[in-house]
């Protein structure tokens, strides 16, 4: 049977279901050429890992948020002012001493986006994730464009042949292919160019798991930079997980930052460890877990 | 002796501590059970921990040292779990937390016999088989005498030792808490196993509980290690030459990192002293 010769409707369902296969086949094998097991990261910076999750605005917001929260810049309202005390000597990211000297005059705390040299500290994070394959680097982005030429081949070839039929037999009422074609190369181009690669994604969500314990401490957090914790919060899940009121100060400065994330926030319990191994178990045998002395303590 | 390795224990908890600070922190021990029956995305998160750091796997619920059988269905769950996550070694408890079909909730020290000594085997064996790597075996604290012993503790531990594959994973935070509890000399029992078949140490921290006149050490993992457990790592460090591993354990009542990583620098220096001591003795023999 040749589907040129199929009549209109009957094409047009032959065509989306080819159209969607053809997408499918695209994601698929995407997935499977960008995944891969994890590489080594340094996990030690927060920024880094803001990058991963939201590239250089989660980057820069998270290192403004943490100049605060340590008291280098101060916030007033949603303007941003360097503290009098606060070097940029004294900070060794890049990203932080362009801070101190962009907000040596009081500014707007949205004017970091817009600020080129400010956005060009971020570039050293972009090249690590690349070279671990968690954001596409070139041959993966030239590999998305082969499988994406591919695609596009087959769904507006196979399109426009029908049209050319259609045109020889002096029909002309083709313009529901016509809105099939541009939706299915739409589609297409959509889903070849996820900002993540799926070694990406799948990093970033072992990063997640790996803090919920953190996530469901963020109530108790406090701030003044004592520890890391806040910052591994914010870089991991967004400045939206900085729930406790002393990083109220981030619904005033990014607003929209501060809420749009809010709704990845159930309240998982506490999963893994203290509660799989009391239950599972026994509360003695799993302190590991956190069971602690409980139950006439450890012994192990 | 350079191989030397500090660690320690991962528990959600002290997650970003960990994971800030790999640059002091050699190697991490999870609590196996906690993912027999974890998500997919758990595990593999575990698999992800395992590429920025050497993970191993603590077991604390297969029971091996009875003379019941170790139950197949948990060591299936070890076997796949070491399958997916490949860690450094696994672990467990020289210890019995079952019997008759009940789960009695403890990691509770077995009669010093011939009979346990003899299931201890059995199971490792078993284990090995299922798991393809035998365990390291852990010595387990105890409040009480196990009643039907008939043989101490060193003598019970290295009988099991000396006739199985595995090597020993020395707690000495229970060692010490047992010498306190049961009057022995911490270091004489180190001078009766064979310390040439330690591969891990554990440290802990534990808190006195009972009366005036009768109170015990309990091993509760939840305060700092003390000073008489880093001088027994310090021992430990000088009987055996071999690489060790030494490990943090922490449950609860968390301090900071930094804390914790105080602890783990001043049990570095412990191996350090114990290494130099037995520099010394190798110069002058």
């Amino acid at each position: 049977m040749n589907p040129f010769d199929l009549p209109g409707p009957e094409f047009l369902l032959f065509y989306l279901g080819l159209s969607a296969l053809v997408i499918i086949a695209l994601v698929l094998t995407r997935r499977v050429a960008e995944s891969s097991s994890a590489p080594q990261l340094d996990l030690s910076d927060p920024y880094l890992i803001a990058y991963l999750r939201g590239g250089e605005m989660e980057t820069l917001r998270v290192a403004t948020v943490s100049m605060i929260d340590r008291g280098l810049l101060l916030a007033t309202g949603t303007q941003l002012k360097t503290a009098d005390h606060a070097s940029p000597d004294s900070v060794r990211k890049p990203v932080e001493r362009e801070l101190l000297i962009r907000f040596k005059r009081p500014d707007e705390a949205k004017s970091i986006f817009e600020d080129s040299r400010l956005r060009a500290t971020t570039k050293p994070y972009d090249k690590a994730l690349k070279d671990a394959a968690l954001l596409p680097n070139e041959s993966i982005v030239g590999a998305r464009w082969s499988r994406l030429l591919i695609a596009l081949f087959i769904i507006s070839g196979v399109g426009i042949v029908k049209l050319l039929v259609a045109f020889s037999r002096g029909r002309t009422n083709v313009g529901f292919l016509i809105i099939l074609i541009v939706v299915a190369v739409f589609f297409a181009i959509k889903v070849s160019f996820p900002r993540l690669t799926d070694s990406g994604k799948a990093m970033l969500a072992d990063l997640q798991e790996l803090y919920s314990g953190l996530k469901d401490r963020a109530l108790f957090l406090q701030g003044g930079g004592a520890t890391i914790e806040p910052m591994m919060l914010a870089a991991v899940f967004g400045i939206a997980a900085l729930e406790s009121s002393s990083f109220a100060f981030t619904r005033v400065l990014f607003p929209r930052a501060a809420v749009a994330q809010q709704s990845g926030y159930g309240s998982s319990s506490c999963g893994s460890s203290c509660g799989s191994s009391c239950s599972s178990s026994s509360c003695g045998s799993s302190c590991g877990g956190g069971c602690g002395g409980g139950c006439g303590g450890c012994g192990g | 002796m350079n191989s030397d390795r500090f660690g320690i224990g991962w528990r959600p908890r002290l997650a970003a501590g960990i994971l800030a600070n790999l640059d002091r922190i050699e190697i991490v021990e999870v609590i196996a059970d906690d993912y027999f029956y974890a998500a997919r995305q758990e595990r593999r998160a575990l698999r992800t921990l395992g590429a920025q750091t050497p993970v191993t796997l603590h077991g604390v619920s297969l029971g091996l040292a009875s003379s019941v059988p170790v139950d197949s269905r948990r060591l299936e769950h070890m076997a796949r779990l070491c399958g997916e996550i490949e860690p450094a070694f696994w672990s467990e408890h020289l210890a019995f937390v079952r019997g008759g079909g009940i789960e009695i909730g403890h990691l509770a020290a077995p009669p010093r016999c011939e009979a346990t000594i003899e299931g201890a085997l059995a199971n490792l064996a078993y284990a090995k088989q299922i798991v393809g790597v035998a365990p390291q075996v852990e010595n387990v604290a105890t409040l009480i005498d196990p009643p039907g012993s008939d043989r101490d503790e060193a003598a019970w531990l290295s009988a099991i030792v000396r006739n199985s594959e595995s090597s020993l994973l020395l707690d000495l935070h229970n060692l010490h808490a047992n010498a306190v509890n049961f009057h022995f000399d911490a270091s004489e029992f180190l001078t009766r196993i064979p310390t040439e078949r330690i591969s891990t140490i554990h440290l802990a921290g534990g808190k006195w509980i009972g009366r005036e006149g009768s109170r015990r050490l309990l091993d509760d993992h939840l305060h700092d290690v003390p000073d008489p457990v880093y001088e027994l790592l310090e021992d430990v460090a000088f009987r055996a030459p071999q690489p060790l591993t030494v490990i943090l354990e922490r449950d609860g009542k968390f301090p900071s990192i930094e804390s914790l990583l105080d602890q783990l620098d001043r049990a570095r220096h412990a191996v350090a002293r114990g290494r130099e001591r037995l520099l010394q003795r190798e110069e002058a023999a």
